[in-house]
């Protein structure tokens, strides 16, 4: 345990955080077993079987994604930490002035010609014209 | 033990048992999801020690964009079943003897240091002076986050694209 | 509350440099498929304007900037000496560029914030900034050593130097993390007062968080044991970033070297100068033995590299004292040298092959007779021979090390540079007494390249003949770290 513990008053606002976490993982443990003692179980092989009309799947669910998305993630998580890094910003500019919302407006600008650069690129096209043309 | 420690202690064993999983999961699936609690985990032990700005980054950044990431990267594997993920293990002595020995030092160092630090408060608000030493005192390095931020993503689209782009 | 005033204009020269690289990206992004985007001329004239601002600063007396930023008489040479390497990687590029078909746009504006990463690593004196420039650095040329896609090569070494680089980062994050838990600060000079009077407290803290930091800058330098990654990732990366990685990044790496260990940990000096004497000899044997079995040109100059940062460890060793001007003197030579070195070889690349084996120079002399010239003289310069630049570097290194009580260390680096002296003579032995073979299969010198190679070699003959002045700027510079 660290010696030098947060203020009391400081935990007690976060518990709250504590409080759902403890609602969200309770609710659902409590409805999975009262349900499971509640319900009756009757098995049978036809409870497996595709229902209706539905097809038989085939082969397994997991299939290799498109790289597409993995690059729509990563430019995702380079604006993700923008934002973050915006955070603090937004809370103090109003009350240091001019200044400070300038220079915000640079992280913001360098950050904009990141934005121009993919989209100049092509790299924001789900279907890029470069593999159109093939 | 008071609720604080019981706290702490729920929130370590979440982390190093998510982490065990981690490394010892024979599907790259489960390591995934189970680096979910580890990421949760230590955003809350940050939040248990009063850096909650840093509790909600890791939140944000760890468990909604690099684990988001990281899924999309084990889902491009090609085969997800059939993977084995051991590889041969050719330097098993070395390698604790190694880790062993770094944590004992780590283990060591952090025994015999005297860590009363501080007036024992957390700072009321880290979000409000986080945001004040940006804008002065480390202004250029917060500017220097964005071209580092930009320099990413360029590295990242031009490994990612498929073909040259003259 | 007033707005925290900050003097933005000892940063100038990587503001400067920063815009070049946002307006090269913006013109390569707008410029018509098909036409080329002026990315070198916007290039060398952001670089030219970095200089000229750099000279500007020194004329005023450097400056600092909210305490996390310093342009001391240390920055500013090594400012001088970063922005000389971009020049000359600038001029190498476009023929390199064009011969192996890498031409894209994103290559300058990463070379221009690599070099802006070089600039705050060598001016900032406080950690965190330390790390986020070492990070903008290193990023920007993981990405530029994998820029050859249609290599193995380079792809191979661009994940390798990102797995290795991402992992020297981590041990210096904790390291970093450590001595903030020692010391409270992050600031060099709090760092250092607060060590100066340690506790029993925390005296484990700030020994483990210093010898953390040196494996990161280890790997940063390329010392043996943590240098494994450089042949491979030399070898495989574009000669022109091959290049800028040798000259700069090393630079740059033991700029910082010297700065952390000088001013935040000289309290410490007696727990870290026996590590490093170990890691000097280490990396001094390795290399050059490394170096002595290797045929790859790439491959023999990148052990080269690690075995020179052995030899600059011995002087490290030696600092805060003669050491620090030693170390800066020995830098700007090993720049020039390498530059040429690799430079020679991305000269002379034609349709995606350059000269890697020794018969691939073989009778180059009767050839190129310039550039086989220009390449001996980097080659002696290498080896240490006197009315070079590399001899009287290495004279002050081992000096330095001599007068800080560690004469051994001199007398292997001599041992080693005699060893060194097959493996560098044997390439110039191969120009000048062999027979050409088969067709010439090099492009002639491109004029831009030439320039860049004639500049190196008359640094590296200039400090061998006359090395005074710079030899006063380095004193100069070590001074103002005290």
């Amino acid at each position: 345990m660290p010696s030098a513990a947060p203020s009391a008053s400081y935990l007690t606002s976060h518990s709250a955080i504590l409080a759902f976490l403890l609602v969200v993982v309770g609710f659902v443990a409590v409805n999975l077993v009262l349900w499971k003692i509640i319900r009756p179980s009757r098995f049978s092989e036809e409870k497996l079987t595709t229902y209706e009309c539905g097809e038989n799947p085939t082969g397994s669910a997991w299939i290799q994604f498109n790289i597409r998305f993995y690059v729509f993630a990563l430019l995702f998580i380079i604006f993700d930490v923008e934002a973050v890094f915006l955070l603090p910003w937004a809370v103090v500019f109003r009350e240091i002035g001019p200044l400070a919302f300038l220079e915000g407006l640079v992280f913001i600008a360098i950050l904009a010609i990141a934005l121009a650069y993919v989209w100049r690129k092509g790299d924001l096209e789900w279907v890029r014209t470069e593999d159109r043309q093939v | 033990m008071n609720a604080e420690a019981a706290v702490f202690y729920v929130l370590a064993a979440i982390t190093v048992g998510s982490a065990a999983v981690v490394v010892l999961a024979r599907s790259l699936i489960y390591s995934a999801f189970a680096l979910l609690f580890t990421f949760v985990g230590v955003a809350g032990l940050y939040l248990l020690l009063g850096a909650d700005f840093l509790a909600a980054t890791q939140l944000l950044i760890y468990v909604g964009g690099i684990l988001v990431l990281l899924l999309f990267g084990v889902m491009l594997t090609h085969k997800l079943y059939d993977l084995d993920l051991r590889s041969e293990v050719t330097q098993f002595l070395p390698g604790v003897i190694v880790s062993i020995g770094l944590f004992a030092v780590l283990a060591l160092t952090a025994w015999r240091t005297d860590w009363a630090g501080g007036d024992g408060r957390a700072p009321a608000a880290t979000t409000r002076e986080i945001g004040q030493l940006f804008m002065g005192r480390y202004l250029l390095p917060f500017e220097a986050a964005s071209i580092l931020l930009l320099v990413a993503l360029m590295g990242a689209a031009m490994i990612v694209r498929r073909k040259r782009s003259a | 509350m007033t707005p925290p005033v900050v003097d933005v204009l000892p940063a100038i020269p990587a503001l400067i440099l920063a815009v070049t690289g946002l307006a090269v990206l913006l013109a390569q992004a707008f410029t018509p498929r098909g036409q080329a985007a002026p990315g070198a001329p916007f290039s060398l004239a952001g670089l030219l304007a970095a200089l000229v601002a750099v000279y500007l600063l020194a004329a005023r007396g450097g400056g600092d900037l909210g305490g996390t930023y310093v342009v001391d008489a240390f920055s500013l040479y090594f400012h001088a000496l970063i922005i000389g390497v971009g020049l000359v990687v600038v001029l190498l590029s476009p023929s390199y560029l064009r011969a192996t078909g890498i031409d894209r746009g994103e290559y300058y504006t990463l070379v221009l914030f690599s070099l802006v990463g070089m600039l705050g690593l060598v001016s900032c004196r406080e950690l965190v900034s330390l790390f986020v420039s070492l990070e903008v650095m290193s990023v920007a040329l993981y990405a530029l050593a994998g820029l050859h896609r249609a290599r193995p090569e380079s792809q191979e070494a661009a994940l390798k130097y990102f797995i290795t680089g991402a992992f020297s980062s981590g041990f210096l994050l904790y390291g970093i993390a450590l001595l903030y838990g020692a010391s409270g600060s992050t600031s060099l000079v709090a760092v250092g007062a607060a060590l100066r009077t340690p506790g029993p407290a925390t005296a484990a803290l700030a020994t483990m968080g210093t010898g953390l930091l040196l494996v990161g800058f280890g790997f940063k330098v390329a010392s043996v044991p943590f240098h494994m990654w450089a042949p491979d990732v030399y070898e495989g990366a574009p000669t022109t970033i091959t290049a800028l990685m040798s000259a700069g990044v090393k630079a740059a790496a033991f700029g910082a070297l010297l700065r952390v260990f000088g001013q935040a940990l000289p309290a410490l000096a007696a727990s870290w100068q026996p590590a490093v004497a170990a890691l000097a000899v280490v990396t001094m044997v390795v290399g050059n033995l490394g170096a002595l079995a290797q045929s790859n040109l790439k491959r023999m100059l990148a052990y080269s590299s690690v075995a020179h940062a052995g030899y600059l460890l011995a002087a490290v060793v030696a600092a805060p004292g003669i050491g620090v001007e030693a170390v800066l003197f020995y830098l700007v030579a090993y720049a020039a040298v390498n530059l040429g070195g690799f430079g020679a070889l991305a000269a002379l690349a034609r349709q995606g092959r350059e000269p890697l084996s020794l018969d691939d120079v073989a009778g180059l002399a009767s050839r190129r007779p310039a550039l086989a010239a220009a390449l001996a003289v980097y080659l002696i310069s290498l080896t240490g021979v006197p009315v070079s630049a590399g001899f009287v570097g290495k004279f002050f290194l081992f000096r330095a090390a001599v007068n800080a009580g560690w004469t051994s260390l001199a007398v292997i680096g001599v041992l080693m540079s005699v060893v060194s002296a097959y493996y560098y003579l044997r390439v110039v032995v191969a120009m000048y007494m062999r027979e050409p073979l088969g067709e010439d299969a090099w492009a002639p010198v491109p004029p831009s390249a030439g320039l860049a190679l004639g500049l190196s070699a008359a640094v590296v003959l200039a400090l061998g003949v006359h090395p005074e002045p710079v030899l006063t700027w380095a004193r100069l510079a070590a001074r103002s770290l005290l």
